[in-house]
């Protein structure tokens, strides 16, 4: 399965997706003039390292630990309500194998309180295990 | 022009910036570039300027936000699709202004949102603005999440005054921020 790697633009955050190390980091600014539209690519990579990561825990006793790394400096609302869809997902396939663990990493600036309230509110709704590393 | 006084008896009720050590004032027609290059210069302006990391990020936001709801929601009738945006740095206070036309339409749902910012406090402005955002629903066809206005409110701690001005049969919003 090919990675999917998207260089940051002034309006749209870098994102960078293994299947190998099962990394997935999303970096910088994310207002995008088609929120759905950009986000599309990241969406569909899921639906295939779905089936790659369930075949894979299927042939091994290991567990395997997905890592989702949100490092941003500026999200719109827009693109607050896909993250909450992409977390969602993720949780999906993490429930799906008793072998799959979802890690969130929540990268903040150390006196950016907006991204890491932002961060909070996101554990809150969603459920999800955070882990919020100042930077 | 009757909105420009409009406007200008709105601000001078709200602003208490009088002598601003930075100012800029535009009313033009956004767009996508146009958006990006304004941004680059609002961080350049930013950064020559001793204001708080905090401060300059929620300054940002709230810009973005107003900018790309203009963009969605103002008037597509020429003339009556400018988007107004004034923005003050006082010495320990900075302002934000924004207004453009909307459609009629349009009004009953900023109406209800507008009356829920005024009644509610900052958590529960947050806990509405959360559960929208993670709703299921899809964004709406013009790419917005709905939410924007409560995350304007939220960056400015409850300083915002939001208004509808009807203007010779067509109507004009207008949001007044402060951030301290």
């Amino acid at each position: 399965m090919e990675n999917l790697h998207l260089d940051s633009t002034q309006n749209t955050p870098l994102i960078n997706c293994d299947s190998k190390t099962n990394i997935i980091t999303i970096e910088g600014e994310s207002r995008p003039e088609n929120v759905r539209a950009f986000y599309s690519s990241l969406f569909e990579w899921i639906d295939n390292y779905e089936k790659l990561i369930y075949y894979a825990v299927s042939l091994s006793s290991n567990e395997k630990k997905i890592e989702l790394n949100f490092k941003l400096e500026y999200f719109n609302s827009s693109s607050l309500k896909i993250f909450m869809e992409l977390i969602d997902k993720l949780q999906k396939i993490e429930k799906g194998s008793d072998k799959i663990k979802l890690v969130i990493n929540w990268h903040h600036e150390e006196d950016d309180e907006d991204i890491l309230d932002s961060g909070k509110e996101f554990e809150k709704m969603t459920g999800a295990r955070m882990n919020f590393i100042s930077i | 022009m009757r909105n420009e006084l409009i406007i200008s008896d709105f601000l001078s009720e709200h602003s208490i910036i009088n002598e601003p050590i930075y100012s800029i004032e535009l009313n033009e027609v956004f767009n996508q570039h146009k958006l990006d290059k304004y941004l680059h210069d609002i961080k350049l302006s930013f950064s020559k300027y001793n204001i708080p990391t905090p401060i300059k990020k929620k300054c940002y936001g709230i810009i973005v936000e107003a900018l790309e709801n203009g963009m969605r929601h103002a008037l597509k009738l020429e003339h009556f699709d400018l988007i107004y945006h004034k923005l003050d740095i006082g010495a320990d206070l900075i302002e934000l202004n924004f207004g453009n036309y909307i459609e009629e339409k349009d009004i009953p749902n900023l109406e209800k949102h507008i009356s829920l910012i005024e009644k509610e406090g900052y958590d529960k402005i947050k806990e509405l603005m959360y559960s929208k955002a993670s709703d299921g629903k899809p964004l709406s066809d013009k790419g917005g999440a709905g939410v924007g206005i409560f995350d304007m409110a939220i960056k400015s701690k409850g300083n915002i005054k939001q208004k509808i001005f009807e203007i010779n049969s067509k109507f004009y919003y207008f949001t007044h921020i402060k951030i301290k």
